[in-house]
């Protein structure tokens, strides 16, 4: 151990404080069990909902108000034989899939989860990798996971599959520019791109108009909309559009593989939902109370640091997990409410409609930021 | 050896591995791609040279080179498109006649 | 001095094993798959030196924006790996094998030794022991390009605009009268 400690350059003798050098690691096994264990009941939740809002039962059967149809569907698909079509370029018909799940998981670890740990004399930042450019390490990462359409569409050598990665890497290419332009306005907002530092700055006594949402409504919009086109989503699912392209990029993918597409497409959900309620919602902050505050009730309770801290840590995660649900409700919803863009209106509405006003708001914000700072600081630099 | 030692032998490996490659291929679209490969590498060592000498300026020069590389990339994309249509055919030996 | 850790020479057999492979690849595909794979690699590798901004942007550009207009590109022409066959004149292979086998000695033997042995980094002309922090920050590099690079800045924002508009003419389906041969 201490001559891979060595290699890995952390340097030192084991001992218990230095197992703290992986509390990244303890955080991101968290919320690996966090997304393992949510995904399967978002599935559930998606089923119940479709059947709720279209006035029917939906899964019933399996456990206790079909509670466990999830369990039952996971295992049918371990048992299903994952078949590789002929004359499919192999390596990459399996390395689609695992692309599919990687990059959201991976943009995931860079959201913060809650405010900070007190042990062995330290604060711990609650938050997979606490990245002082976190917000474009989301983005960079969350935009590889159009390559998990892409491949599997070439790959399956199937000409469904082949538009439905054609369409897909055109649409998220084009609603990745209008993501970046919508990013602009915020950064300038914030000031920093540290999520955690923009998570913070929402904090002032947490009252709903500290949240960006209030600060920036039409880019909330914006980057809500672009988040279903990114997710391939309803309104915007043409690359899965099943009523021309048969299921699109997946038409060729059964038993685990196909489970590993949409476990995928739960990630990319959970990961874009956590993105907007950090950036809009104010992240892990619970509303209308700081985090100090929060921690101070719990010690005036008489707990010491370390369990009000995690206490607090708690609550916050609670928070934030709340808002995320909101989301994907939101998600699941309006999947089953819209019908399915043409593929010219989605172009249109990425180009012609998102992108200007993302420019327009940019430009705005540039302006107000401009004459505050000239008109705060009695003339500008000058 | 020295970490940004490292970088900047990786990063002339890189621009090697792209010399040959553009000198190689006769197939223009990965031409381009080991044109990206060339520029991939000059970046490396703009870096790593910024990191030695503690100031920004060579990561600001590879802001500005990953810049120019996105606009070279997808005109010289377009181009080929477009020459696809004319002749099915991206292979740089197939247009000996543009010599003159 | 600070030898490169483990995982820097993991990343450095990766990156050289996948620029290969971009190079010596016979499918268009899996040229570019290794092209974005070795891009990223080298985002991860900014990283492993504490430039994030630099990592980030090379991530968020190269891996995630051009290399996937690659794919596309190849996608949509459907390029069969029978394109690719490498043409038998041998000494051109040669004349090519040796002008990048110059390039990278002659670079390697003019730039590593003026870093290393009695090179900056030895000498400590510059203080480079922990890789200096506060250099690469968005900040401070943002400072640098509306500062001193201003006008290359400003020349890199038209030529995007001249790309862009050059793109839109060049995919524009040819609306000329049918005159054979087009362009050639």
């Amino acid at each position: 151990m201490e001559t891979l400690l060595h290699y890995l350059n952390l340097g030192g003798q084991w001992a218990w404080q230095q197992a703290l050098l992986f509390w990244p690691v303890v955080v991101v096994l968290f919320l690996t069990l966090v997304i393992l264990s949510s995904v399967p009941a978002l599935v559930l939740v998606e089923r119940r909902g479709a059947a709720w809002i279209q006035r029917r039962s939906g899964p019933n059967r399996v456990g206790p108000f079909g509670l466990l149809q999830t369990v039952a569907d996971a295992v049918k698909l371990i048992f299903k034989e994952a078949n590789i079509p002929a004359r499919s370029h192999k390596f990459l018909f399996l390395l689609a899939p695992a692309l599919a799940v990687i990059p959201p998981y991976l943009a995931l670890s860079v959201i913060p989860l809650g405010g900070d740990v007190y042990l062995e004399g330290k604060f711990y930042a609650f938050q997979g990798v606490d990245m002082s450019v976190g917000l474009l390490f989301f983005l960079a990462i969350s935009s590889l996971h159009v390559y998990s359409v892409m491949l599997a569409g070439w790959s399956s050598n199937n000409k469904f599959s082949l538009m439905g990665g054609l369409r897909a890497s055109s649409q998220m290419i084009s609603y990745e520019i209008a993501i970046g332009i919508a990013i602009v306005s915020l950064v300038i907002t914030y000031g920093t791109l540290d999520l955690r530092e923009i998570v913070k700055l929402q904090e002032h006594g947490s009252s709903l108009p500290a949240w960006g949402f209030a600060i920036q409504p039409f880019m909330f919009i914006l980057l809500w909309v672009c988040s279903f086109a990114e997710t391939n989503r309803l309104p915007f699912d043409l690359p899965e559009g099943e009523s021309e392209l048969v299921a699109g990029y997946h038409t060729e993918y059964s038993g685990l593989t196909f489970a590993l597409f949409m476990m995928g497409e739960y990630v990319a959900m959970l990961a874009a939902s956590a993105f907007l309620a950090t950036l809009f919602l104010g992240g892990y902050n619970v509303p209308f109370i700081t985090e100090l505050d929060l921690r101070a009730v719990f010690l005036n309770m008489g707990m010491d640091m370390s369990a009000a801290s995690m206490i607090t840590v708690a609550c916050q995660f609670a928070s934030l997990g709340i808002k995320i649900l909101f989301f994907m409700w939101v998600f699941i919803w309006v999947r089953w409410s819209l019908p399915r863009f043409r593929y010219d209106q989605l172009m249109n509405l990425g180009w012609k409609v998102l992108l200007p006003i993302g420019v327009i708001n940019a430009i705005g914000t540039m302006l107000y930021t401009f004459f505050k700072f000239y008109y705060t600081s009695g003339g500008g630099a000058a | 050896m020295d970490q940004l030692q490292f970088l900047t032998a990786m990063g002339i490996t890189i621009f090697g591995m792209g010399v040959l490659g553009f000198l190689t291929r006769r197939s223009g679209i990965v031409a381009l791609m080991c044109l990206e490969l060339m520029l991939n590498g000059v970046n490396l060592c703009l870096v790593s040279f910024s990191h030695i000498h503690g100031s920004a300026d060579g990561s600001a020069l590879m802001m500005l080179i990953v810049l120019v590389a996105a606009a070279e990339a997808a005109l010289a994309l377009a181009l080929f498109v477009a020459i696809f249509r004319q002749s099915s055919s991206v292979e740089l030996d197939d247009y000996r006649m543009l010599k003159g | 001095m600070k030898d490169p850790t483990v995982f820097q020479y993991l990343l450095g057999t990766l990156i050289f094993a996948t620029s290969m492979l971009t190079v010596l690849g016979k499918n268009p595909v899996m040229s570019a798959m290794n092209l974005m794979a070795t891009l990223f690699l080298t985002g991860l590798m900014y990283f492993s030196v504490g430039a994030y901004f630099v990592g980030a942007v090379q991530i968020l550009i190269y891996a995630g924006a051009i290399s996937v207009l690659f794919i596309f590109i190849v996608m949509l022409l459907d390029l069969k790996p029978r394109y690719f066959q490498i043409p038998g004149r041998k000494p051109v292979y040669f004349l090519a094998g040796g002008i990048s086998l110059l390039f990278f000695v002659g670079l390697i033997v003019s730039v590593l030794p003026a870093l290393g042995e009695n090179g900056i980094l030895d000498f400590g002309l510059i203080a480079t022991n922990e890789l200096v922090s506060g250099s690469q920050t968005p900040e401070a590099i943002s400072l640098r390009l509306l500062s001193k690079y201003m006008l290359p800045f400003q020349v890199t924002a038209l030529l995007l605009l001249a790309a862009v508009m050059g793109v839109v003419v060049l995919g524009k389906k040819n609306k000329l009268p049918e005159s054979d041969g087009g362009i050639f």
